[in-house]
């Protein structure tokens, strides 16, 4: 085993909660001036959409986002890594790293202010998102990929 | 050490690229001073300076993804960066790229750029993992990076009147119609119906004239429209894979093809999940063979269809196919369809066939378009026929076997009789299905999955079970 066990260390980052706050706040603040514009025309129909909006949001902030990041695990097994989501509908998928062909890291503005960014685990025929690690843990990842690859091309020569 | 090389710019044609996928939006500008209709100066100035917003969007979003597409190759693989809100970063390692391709149209030719196309098993069926114009000078430092140190096999150039002969199988007049129809239709746009009448639609005509000795009006119309664009379609075609050539290098199965849109394709032998052996009635009849390959990256470029060896007569065809992809001449063991089989081969077209001659019987009744509809119930007939033709074809072929260290399946697809050779580690699982007439017969449909991007399924019809299910024990 290549891997250095870390445990069960779950590796995405406690600032995921405030960067999925901050993305339902511009998205709110975007909507909102769009009902705005439709108040012009259709007053009662915008106040009842604007007001919608808001409880939705409510609900998304206090009570979605944090069962979201409750539910929301990454963690490296073995050679592999465990990825579990979802709050209404339960995902759970262990990914070898010498099945990964490799890793896409991405980072957006408020992840950037965050310091946390997204991977993206790609396969043959499918692949996986991780999101909100820390950089350092999403380039340990990355690695491990890489490790694991060498690891698969050196024994695919010798065969 | 990854650190010591900087990371490059792509080149500035990259820029043009995007702007031709934002033409729409540029063309917004020019709806939009249409429907402003601006009635004085101050307007004109106004909604000029709205639409020059949008170009400058268009422009400005261009070059930023320009400047922020970067990469670099290093002794393990290929780094990217790109992205202007949204920064991406990844890493490409060579041992997983199944295919590099080069390709240079006329456009990007005139200022010197080359597009290369990257792929491994990853990522999208229709789109490649990474692609990217380089100049001349980059792209062919990474071919020579590919080519460093491998052998090159014997180059087989195939003849200009194979390509020709294929340019015609390959096209069809729908295509061509894609170009005709627009052209027509624009053109009469621009310049206006009468100089249209004149021009484009009296220069049908000639066609009309010949056609009009047997045929109505209509009828030579679409005659004469049809062979116009199976013509078009066939030009395309024939420019795209003229000058067609493959070989081995070291490692890799290299294509070579076209002549004012040329193009490149290395790819990795040990990551090819099927290598097929192609044959459509029409090359049936001609005595001719094609081949070609499934892998992560194949397909993917403009006009490819993993196509190895375009079409060319038996004997030399089986000294190509064995040369370029060291599959094994003879098959080890071989099961072939269970006999009887061909009713349920040709089933479906005999059953169309009886729908399309009812549906021709009512009109008759009915006296609606007579001549027309003759002309299209004779067509119909001799495609469902040519189909049928076909499907008895690939029933006389079907079978499975072990070639080496290939599962063989001969099948049909489309319009085309493919025999697969699957190396063993590509195969994913194999199922064996039976609805309730095969369990009666005891013959069963064997379903092949294989080790790709998608999911693809070879499919053989009426094999017998108990002899399917031996081979399949052989394959585990």
């Amino acid at each position: 085993m290549f891997v250095k066990s870390v445990g069960f260390r779950n590796l995405i980052s406690e600032r995921s909660i405030w960067v999925w706050r901050i993305r339902a706040s511009l998205l709110l603040s975007v909507l909102e001036l769009m009902t705005g514009g439709l108040f012009v025309f259709y007053s009662i129909t915008a106040f009842i959409v604007a007001v919608a909006l808001l409880m939705v949001y409510f609900v998304l902030i206090l009570f979605y986002l944090p069962s979201l990041y409750l539910n929301s695990m990454c963690y490296i097994k073995d050679d592999s890594v465990v990825v579990k989501k979802g709050v209404f509908t339960h995902k759970y998928s262990q990914i070898r790293f010498s099945d990964v062909q490799y890793c896409v890291i991405s980072q957006g503005l408020i992840q950037k202010k965050y310091k946390v960014c997204s991977v993206c685990l790609m396969m043959a025929g499918s692949s996986e998102w991780v999101y909100e690690l820390s950089l350092k843990d999403a380039y340990d990842i990355k690695l491990y990929v890489e490790k694991a690859g060498a690891i698969v091309s050196a024994d695919n020569k010798t065969t | 050490m990854d650190t010591n090389t900087k990371y490059k710019k792509t080149h500035p044609f990259s820029m043009l690229k995007h702007l031709k996928i934002s033409v729409i939006l540029i063309l917004l500008t020019v709806l939009q001073q249409v429907m402003f209709d601006p009635q004085n100066w101050f307007e004109i100035i106004s909604s000029l300076g709205v639409s020059s917003l949008y170009v400058i969007a268009v422009v400005a979003y261009s070059v930023s993804l320009y400047r922020n597409s970067k990469y670099r190759l290093t002794d393990s693989g290929i780094h990217i960066k790109e992205g202007i809100i949204l920064k991406k970063k990844y890493k490409m390692p060579y041992n997983r790229i199944q295919t590099v391709a080069f390709s240079r149209d006329l456009v990007a030719s005139l200022f010197g750029a080359v597009k290369i196309s990257v792929d491994t098993p990853a990522g999208s069926s229709r789109k490649c993992d990474a692609s990217a114009y380089l100049s001349k000078k980059n792209a062919n430092s990474v071919r020579q990076m590919i080519e460093k140190g491998n052998l090159h096999s014997e180059f087989y150039r195939s003849k200009p009147n194979n390509i020709l002969l294929m340019s015609i199988f390959w096209s069809n007049p729908l295509a061509g119609m894609l170009f005709i129809v627009p052209v027509i239709n624009e053109s009469g746009n621009i310049v206006g119906t009468e100089v249209t009448r004149n021009f484009v639609v009296n220069s049908l005509s000639p066609g009309n004239k010949f056609f009009l000795m047997y045929f109505s009006p209509a009828v030579s119309l679409l005659a004469v429209l049809l062979l116009s664009s199976w013509f078009i379609s066939g030009l395309v075609v024939f420019q795209r894979y003229v000058r067609f050539g493959s070989y081995n290098l070291g490692d890799f199965l290299v294509v070579s093809r076209g002549l004012i849109n040329t193009g490149t394709i290395y790819t990795r032998k040990k990551g090819v999940c099927a290598f097929t052996e192609d044959q459509s009635l029409l090359m049936k009849i001609l005595g001719l063979y094609s081949a070609g390959i499934c892998v992560a990256g194949s397909g993917k470029l403009k006009g490819d269809k993993g196509l190895i060896i375009p079409p060319v007569r038996e004997k030399q065809f089986v000294e190509k196919f064995h040369a370029l992809t060291g599959v094994g001449k003879y098959e080890d063991k071989s099961l072939s369809v269970a006999k009887g089989a061909m009713i349920s081969y040709i089933l479906f077209p005999a059953i169309l066939l009886a729908v399309i001659t009812a549906v021709f019987v009512l009109d008759m009744v009915v006296d609606f378009e007579r001549e027309l509809s003759l002309v299209l119930f004779v067509l119909l007939v001799l495609i469902v026929m040519w189909w049928m033709a076909l499907r008895i074809f690939a029933y006389k072929r079907a079978h499975v076997g072990i070639c080496g260290k290939c599962f063989v399946a001969c099948s049909f697809k489309k319009l085309t009789v493919k025999k697969y050779y699957i190396p063993f580690d590509k195969i994913c699982r194999i199922e064996l299905n039976q609805n309730f007439i095969q369990k009666k017969s005891g013959s069963c449909t064997m379903n092949i999955y294989i080790y790709y991007e998608k999911k693809m399924v070879v499919t053989v019809r009426q094999l017998p079970k108990a002899d399917a299910e031996k081979m399949a024990a052989m394959v585990k």
